[in-house]
């Protein structure tokens, strides 16, 4: 039996907790396509075939190739816009030998109260949403033939109880709020792991740092590597994702904080959802964005080991960059100032890890006199965002850095921010529209890797040189 | 950030539209300061927040300290028809214990008198 299971889609509730798709919204913690996952394990099926659509990169980082699971997972992509279905209609004969298939965003709740056993699938277990099949399990031939061909055949089809589990449609907020408070006050022990045991009401992760002053009121569930400071007082009914911060002598009660979220000091968080600087009231929807590191705050994802590479070899490169550029900038820095020839303007720019920096630019365009083509040309006017690299307030190459103010709605737009010295744009002369911006930020926070950043390296600084020849800055290009 | 003073049945009402952030608290404070020096004819003060469409937590402090000043001066203020999303401000931040918040201006004027 082969498993497919569609990750595209995002309803409206996963689109105000943050998300691109509907299976890395986690649910006590866990992503819910964490769940389909161990469920397939369960069901001893091994081949895995996850359809991607919105947020592709994002799921296949979480699910790689299934080792954790046990499981070999393949990917496919389909169209947003496509029917789900089609992807199975495309190559019916690949499924005929038995289909574990998810269509929609469900969570598979189990029935019983101790964690499941392995099992086998016989016969068909169908399960409907919107009068369509959203959830089907089947080794069944004939049934399954029906199915591809476009029939929506229920005959003889079993619910799934007795598999173990129901496939519970999450709707709204409301519902999602509901399922998590229901998994904290119990329901996460049918699925933890053997070796692991939740009969205390209390999960708490790895590297959690609670003071001795920290009250905690089970139940709760706490991810990993998250901080609670001093005097707070956490519970009950509480979920606290991962890498987040509660700082000193807040309250959470009956909420969920999902992961890499700030609360500030002396807060209370209540029957809540909090999401990074958003704060959602499940109860009637509504969401209220913070703009104020007082209160609340997105904690800077952890980095990847290629970015931690990426950083280390790129704050090398500016190392060099500076010792060969500090002469020619002081001197032709002198001669341009005293004759007024080259003009620098200081701005503040996002940076790194959440901080502002200032920056010196040089908005110049049209044919410059020899000297500034020369200091252009030689990238000496990069010289003060090479020192802002080795501060760690830049990259060397990534995303161009976005303005205060008058960036302020793509910067917390853009979740993967690498704010550098040489991006795509360096080698223009005039700044970016937004536009232009948002799609070079989008491509870079994809396709970055470290032959991506020698690609921009190397074409940053030949279009300088380049243009030492031609007088004019070259035009802006996609 | 706008605001409108007025004097209706003794009291002093306020009604504020637009964002009170930290880039607005001091020329609202400012405004209200004045205001208050110039108007002898009221001790209590109502702040009508309809069209607040986000406040942080300087604003926050504003009214923190817009509420001192006003019972200093033997007053009160009260706080009246507050949005959802700066509801839920004042809920996680506890100020809901320190104001009295009403649902209408109506309501607010009749406890005040």
């Amino acid at each position: 039996m082969k498993a497919v299971l569609q990750t595209g889609g995002a309803p409206a509730w996963v689109h105000d907790l943050g998300f691109e798709t509907w299976a890395l919204a986690p649910v006590a913690g866990r992503p819910l396509l964490e769940y389909w996952l161990e469920l397939c394990d369960l069901l001893r099926i091994t081949e895995v075939r996850l359809v991607l659509s919105d947020g592709a990169q994002a799921v296949e980082d979480f699910a790689q190739d299934g080792a954790r699971w046990g499981l070999k997972i393949t990917y496919s992509f389909l169209d947003p816009d496509e029917d789900p279905d089609t992807f199975l209609t495309r190559t019916p004969e690949l499924w005929t030998g038995g289909l574990f298939y998810l269509r929609a965003p469900l969570f598979p709740r189990r029935v019983a109260a101790e964690p499941l056993a392995q099992m086998h699938v016989t016969g068909t277990h169908l399960h409907r949403e919107g009068g369509r099949t959203a959830c089907l399990a089947s080794s069944a031939p004939d049934f399954l033939k029906a199915f591809l061909a476009g029939g929506e055949l229920a005959l003889g089809a079993h619910d799934f109880t007795e598999l173990g589990f129901t496939p519970e449609p999450i709707a709204s907020l409301q519902d999602y709020f509901a399922l998590n408070q229901r998994m904290v006050r119990g329901e996460c022990a049918r699925y933890v792991s053997p070796g692991y045991f939740y009969k205390d009401g209390a999960g708490i992760g790895f590297n959690v740092v609670i003071p001795p002053a920290a009250r905690l009121q089970p139940p709760l569930l706490i991810g990993n590597n998250t901080r609670l400071s001093a005097m707070t007082n956490i519970g009950p009914d509480v979920i606290i994702g991962n890498r987040c911060i509660v700082d000193q002598q807040s309250e959470l009660a009956n909420c969920v904080i999902l992961d890499g979220t700030y609360i500030g000091r002396n807060l209370e968080i209540r029957d809540k959802i909090i999401v990074g600087r958003r704060m959602i009231d499940p109860v009637d929807g509504t969401v209220a964005d913070i703009d104020d590191p007082w209160l609340l705050a997105t904690v800077p994802g952890t980095l990847r080991p290629a970015d931690l590479l990426r950083a280390a070899l790129g704050w090398l490169c500016a190392l060099l960059l500076v010792v060969a550029q500090v002469l020619p900038f002081l001197l032709l820095g002198v001669v341009l100032k005293s004759t007024g020839s080259w003009r620098m303007v200081r701005g503040e720019f996002h940076a790194t890890r959440q901080r502002r920096t200032t920056l010196l630019t040089s908005p110049q365009t049209g044919r410059l006199p020899l000297l500034a083509r020369l200091f252009r040309g030689l990238g000496l006017d990069l010289f003060p965002a090479l020192l802002r690299v080795l501060a760690g307030r830049l990259w060397l190459c990534g995303q161009e850095p976005l303005r205060v103010d008058f960036d302020d709605a793509l910067r917390r737009e853009l979740k993967e921010y690498f704010p550098a010295a040489l991006t795509y744009a360096t080698p223009r002369a005039e700044a970016s529209d937004t536009l232009i911006k948002r799609v070079d930020a989008l491509y870079y926070a994809h396709h970055r890797a470290l032959a991506e950043d020698a690609r921009i390296l190397l074409r940053a600084l030949s279009g300088r040189f380049a243009g030492l020849f031609r007088g004019a800055p070259e035009e802006p290009t996609s | 950030m706008a605001a409108t003073f007025e004097v209706k049945n003794g009291v002093g009402l306020v009604t504020m539209i637009g964002p009170l952030t930290a880039g607005q608290v001091d020329a609202f404070r400012a405004e209200f300061n004045d205001w208050q020096k110039n108007s002898e004819a009221f001790r209590n003060v109502v702040l009508d927040c309809h069209g607040i469409d986000f406040m942080d937590s300087s604003g926050l402090g504003a009214l923190i300290a817009l509420l001192k000043r006003v019972t200093e001066h033997g007053g009160d203020l009260k706080l009246a028809r507050l949005p959802k999303k700066v509801r839920m401000v004042f809920e996680i931040t506890r100020a809901y214990k320190i104001f009295q918040i009403c649902d209408t201006v109506e309501e607010a004027l009749q406890a005040c008198q």
